[in-house]
């Protein structure tokens, strides 16, 4: 038995319920210790399915898995794991409509999702319903962990808006898919936020309540700031109503000039659209399923004026950033153009294809 | 981030009768001067090399290179450092400089071009001990040198010399050329050596810099150090991040003292 971690401890995690939001790389290893240990009930949110690029950190998956939905096949996995867990899970994408009621039925909320708008609105739903943000998330070589809404040593509480207020501008974010990151490092970062979770329903140890841990995996190095309440001026939903009417993704600066896969295709075989593919050359996957011209986003500048003033142009890549990027560097170049982008780029296409 | 592209090579073994001893090892603070030069060329290059005949500059683990032509000053060093050098390019630098900055002298090298010496001037004051010199220069140096011209000024005047003005460059502090030619003058030194402050940096933010902690002149606050490393860095400017000032988000403008420690903290979003 585990000193300082007795029955009591025991007891409390079986009757809590844990909200966790992304069953990827952070995400994987979380559930898989907070399952091990024993957590009463994990609801699991997810909309994506299994990718051949997810495995590298999404270790409970397997080549098997591949093309199958993420939140069940995780859930299928716990459930051998520990079967006196309940878990739940959502093949679903957290929105203003389900976020509210999940994260009201959970004691304290995991954010192990991918992007700012998910992160955002998760956010803000935990500080209107004020449970325990568990917040995490990677890239490259690096992670950041960190507990929001919970009081630390009679300081007021902060949020996830106190550390990052709004979203950076999209033009600079740098996604997994993009610039990669190191697998380990999602694990260590996921199993820190297990690791808060089990402190926070237990009530052992210090909590990163108020403060944000950095970690680097090159220097090995872990750094901790602490946050601070700020004045927030930006406009964002602090109640329901607020909250239910609020667009994240156009918050997050995209959407607007995106068009969605689902729409993207009915429009397909109509002539005006001109498709440009803006990935570097020999990229995967191959795209046969349309007409397109490929002009990469290294080359677009000096490129740009093959493309037609009169027509409506789709610009695609993998996953519909780089295509966002490409737009607006277009538009800066000609303001003319009429400019889209697929958001979730090829991969989201072909996905709900 | 430290590049193989540019060799560096700290002229040492001058003599030093004003002092009485080789001023690259006298102290300064808790390490010897010349430890500062190389600390703060080392994002330069892996190649760092001391030109000195003094072995007693063995302690600091760089390769020594001794001068070919001894007793003429600053000219027999340069000339054995482009001998020995085997990039194209390479940085010259004085080793009883302790304030000078690898942003200055990045600056420098990608000013250089095709300009075979490229040397800063300094309210009309040249300095060339801090400089970026091409290889293809050795013969010519070697010949005139040999044919007994040793000034510097006099040896620039054979080369497609480029004496950059930067009175108005963020990045060239008046003190950075401060030497130590005199006793009083380390003292002074002593005293500004402790105005500098470490700065962390995370996530894309190292790309920005090329390496994840720098270190510069104390600022006064947190929007005038902003301020002087957007300038300094114009690609920092779009990215948004939180300046933290020792291990403390702030939330508006907060002074700073030497020593302290800042971070830039950038949103991550990956999953």
């Amino acid at each position: 038995m585990l000193s300082g971690f007795g029955e009591e401890a025991q007891r409390k995690l079986q009757q809590a319920t844990v909200l966790l939001v992304g069953a990827g790389g952070l995400g994987c290893p979380a559930l898989q210790y907070l399952v091990a240990a024993g957590t009463g009930t994990v609801v699991v949110v997810d909309f994506d399915t299994i990718d051949i690029s997810n495995l590298q950190r999404q270790v409970i998956y397997n080549t098997n898995d591949l093309g199958k939905p993420k939140a069940e096949t995780a859930a299928i996995k716990m459930r051998a794991l520990n079967p006196e867990v309940t878990v739940v899970s959502l093949h679903q994408k957290l929105s203003n409509s389900n976020a509210l009621g999940l994260v009201r039925n959970a004691d304290l909320v995991l954010d192990c999702s991918d992007n700012f708008a998910t992160r955002y609105l998760l956010s803000d739903a935990c500080s209107i319903c004020a449970k325990p943000y568990l917040y995490g998330a990677v890239l490259r070589y690096e992670g950041q962990a960190g507990v929001f809404n919970v009081r630390a040593n009679n300081k007021t509480v902060v949020t996830y808006r106190h550390l990052f207020p709004t979203p950076p501008d999209p033009l600079t974010v740098l996604s997994c898919n993009e610039a990669g990151v190191l697998g380990t490092v999602a694990g260590i970062i996921g199993t820190i936020q297990g690791t808060e979770a089990i402190k926070l329903i237990t009530g052992i140890g210090q909590t990163l309540a108020g403060r944000v841990l950095n970690y680097n995996a090159l220097q090995n190095a872990f750094y901790t700031f602490e946050v601070n309440e700020s004045p927030q001026k930006e406009n964002y939903p602090k109640n329901e109503s607020e909250f239910l009417t609020f667009d994240y993704d156009w918050y997050c600066g995209y959407s607007a000039d995106e068009i969605s896969a689902e729409e993207f295709r009915l429009r397909l075989t109509d002539p005006e659209l001109f498709i440009v593919d803006v990935r570097e050359k020999n990229e995967l996957p191959l795209v046969n399923e349309f007409k397109h011209i490929n002009l990469p986003m290294s080359e677009l500048e000096k490129n740009a004026v093959q493309l037609p003033v009169n027509r409506q142009i789709v610009l695609f890549c993998n996953s519909g950033q780089r295509s966002m990027k490409a737009l607006k560097l277009l538009k800066q170049k000609n303001a003319s153009f009429r400019l889209q982008s697929l958001r979730g780029g090829i991969t989201g296409f072909l996905k709900h294809g | 981030m430290a590049s193989n592209h540019i060799s560096v090579y700290i002229l040492a073994g001058g003599k030093s009768s004003r002092m009485g001893s080789d001023k690259g090892l006298l102290p300064l603070g808790d390490k010897k001067i010349v430890q500062h030069v190389i600390q703060a060329l080392i994002p330069l290059s892996e190649n760092i090399f001391i030109v000195t005949s003094n072995k007693a500059y063995e302690t600091f683990g760089l390769e020594l290179v001794p001068d070919v032509f001894h007793n003429i000053g600053p000219a027999g060093g340069i000339h054995a450092a482009l001998k020995h050098c085997k990039t194209q390019t390479l940085f010259i630098c004085s080793c009883d400089t302790p304030f000078i900055s690898a942003e200055a002298a990045r600056f420098l090298i990608n000013e250089s071009q095709e300009h075979q010496i490229t040397v800063p001037v300094i309210e009309t004051k040249l300095e060339p001990l801090f400089g970026v010199y091409n290889t293809n220069i050795l013969n010519r140096w070697e010949e005139a040198i040999a044919g007994n011209t040793y000034k510097l000024q006099n040896l620039f005047t054979l080369f497609n010399t480029r004496e950059l003005s930067v009175d108005k460059n963020p990045v060239f502090s008046k003190h950075l050329f401060t030497n130590i030619n005199t006793v009083a003058d380390l003292d002074k030194a002593l005293q500004n050596k402790k105005a500098t402050m470490r700065v962390l940096l995370f996530g894309q933010i190292t790309d920005v810099f090329g390496c994840s902690e720098i270190e510069v002149a104390c600022k006064n606050d947190t929007d005038s150090l902003n301020q002087f490393l957007q300038s300094l860095y114009p690609s920092l400017k779009p990215l948004s991040y939180r300046i933290a000032v020792n291990k403390k988000i702030t939330s508006s403008n907060t002074p700073l003292n030497s020593g302290d420690e800042v971070a830039l903290l950038p949103a991550f979003s990956g999953g």
